[in-house]
């Protein structure tokens, strides 16, 4: 009976996600990862030391359409038409206690744009990254790592205000160790390439901007195609 | 009874009149254009009175949702969609404190949308408050004028500026 769950265990796991419109679970790394035809997984890692033990996070990520410069908005039916594209994805910190806790999501591939994050992951996304976000593509069959993120909590700063502090911190190398015990990801991994502010409409929090230090910011907007001279009657 | 009607006559023509003069609710007011606490302005180097005017409507628009920062594209934000209502219930006492949260809220956006910008929020202290209230209106207007572009404001101390703490540290010490 044992060996009989193991092979469903098994022929279940060999079955990639099913396409979700939104992503929230994180894949489960005690049994192999596999991906459909368009997904691909991003690693994320929460990073503390003894001073943000205690202290947790979660990220939202939005699908972004680089070339409009815009959220890629779901359509009011996409349910019902059946579509498995990913439009958002949540990555929440799950271990307050642990130095690290690191988090695989299988999503649609594309690119995300960081838009928003929360000092209370048992709550909703409080800060909206609108004025200015890191944003990043993931080609089918990708496992492209992210970053870490070590989240301060609510901290005063130099000036007096006191917000949420979510540092980022990449690690890559710690990344694949970590996922040594799933050689089809650690083989795999690479590190994908953050561009700094990607701008979307505001709405429904406290707005700030989040750039990640050393990397470069996404080039300006080609200008619109330039319209036909407009046909004169003679 | 012509005494009491007299009476009620003149009570209600100054009240008619009153109504148009009296000072708007604060959120309302506020929307009028960028007023400034006694002891506060806006300073960037190079910049004028007329900048800083045209950035905080841009940012008005922003803050409400209905622009993306940056982009020329306006967007509808439905009036009913609100998450911060969500949270807080329903009922009359509900939408008020809605309202003051989303009041709140919103002055602090549209100040962070200018800080991004490069504008320093400056406070003044109150012999400086104190000192300007003093002066003609006309020089009043010049050290202002000179304050909100110079490089280096002999008016007030930096009260808020743009930095990228939210993702690289710059602390005095944690809040909580």
């Amino acid at each position: 009976m044992k060996r009989l769950f193991a092979v469903v265990a098994l022929a279940l796991a060999a079955v990639p996600a099913a396409g979700q419109l939104s992503v929230e679970k994180r894949a489960d790394l005690t049994l192999p990862v596999t991906l459909g035809p368009d997904q691909a997984a991003v690693v994320f890692a929460f990073r503390r030391d003894a001073a943000q033990l205690g202290q947790a996070s979660m990220l939202s990520w939005l699908r972004y359409d680089l070339d409009k410069r815009m959220l890629e908005a779901r359509t009011k039916d996409a349910k019902k038409q059946g579509l498995t594209t990913t439009y958002a994805f949540q990555v929440r910190d799950k271990g307050r206690k642990l130095a690290v806790d690191y988090a695989v999501m299988v999503v649609s591939a594309g690119s995300y744009v960081l838009g928003g994050a929360t000092a209370d992951p048992n709550t909703g996304i409080s800060d909206i990254f609108c004025f200015g976000a890191p944003v990043f593509t993931v080609k089918p069959g990708e496992i492209a790592y992210v970053g870490d993120f070590v989240p301060h909590g609510i901290t005063r700063q130099a000036l007096g205000e006191t917000h949420n502090v979510l540092g980022y911190h990449s690690d890559f190398g710690a990344a694949q160790a970590a996922l040594a015990a799933r050689p089809e990801l650690a083989s795999k991994l690479v590190a994908a390439t953050l561009m700094n502010g990607a701008v979307y409409p505001c709405y429904g929090g406290r707005f700030y901007a989040y750039a990640v230090p050393g990397i470069e910011p996404l080039p300006p907007m080609p200008p619109p195609p330039l319209l036909p001279p407009p046909i004169t009657a003679r | 009874m012509r005494l009491l009607i007299t009476l009620l006559l003149a009570a209600a023509v100054p009240a008619a009149a009153t109504e148009t003069t009296a000072p708007k609710p604060k959120a309302e007011a506020e929307e009028d254009g960028p007023k400034l606490p006694a002891d506060r302005y806006f300073n960037r180097t190079g910049s004028t009175w007329a900048d800083y005017k045209t950035d905080w409507q841009d940012c008005r628009i922003i803050a409400r949702g209905s622009q993306v920062p940056g982009q020329t594209t306006y967007y509808y934000v439905p009036a009913g969609y609100s998450p911060i209502a969500a949270g807080v219930g329903a009922g009359i006492g509900a939408a008020i404190a809605i309202a003051i949260i989303e009041g709140q809220i919103r002055r602090a956006n549209r100040a962070t949308c200018l800080l991004i910008r490069g504008w320093r929020e400056m406070k003044l202290s109150p012999a400086e408050v104190a000192m300007l209230a003093k002066l003609p209106v006309a020089d009043r207007d010049a050290r202002m004028t000179d304050a909100t572009g110079s490089a280096q404001p002999t008016l007030g101390s930096v009260m808020h500026q743009w930095h990228n703490d939210y993702a690289e540290l710059q602390t005095t010490g944690a809040a909580r």
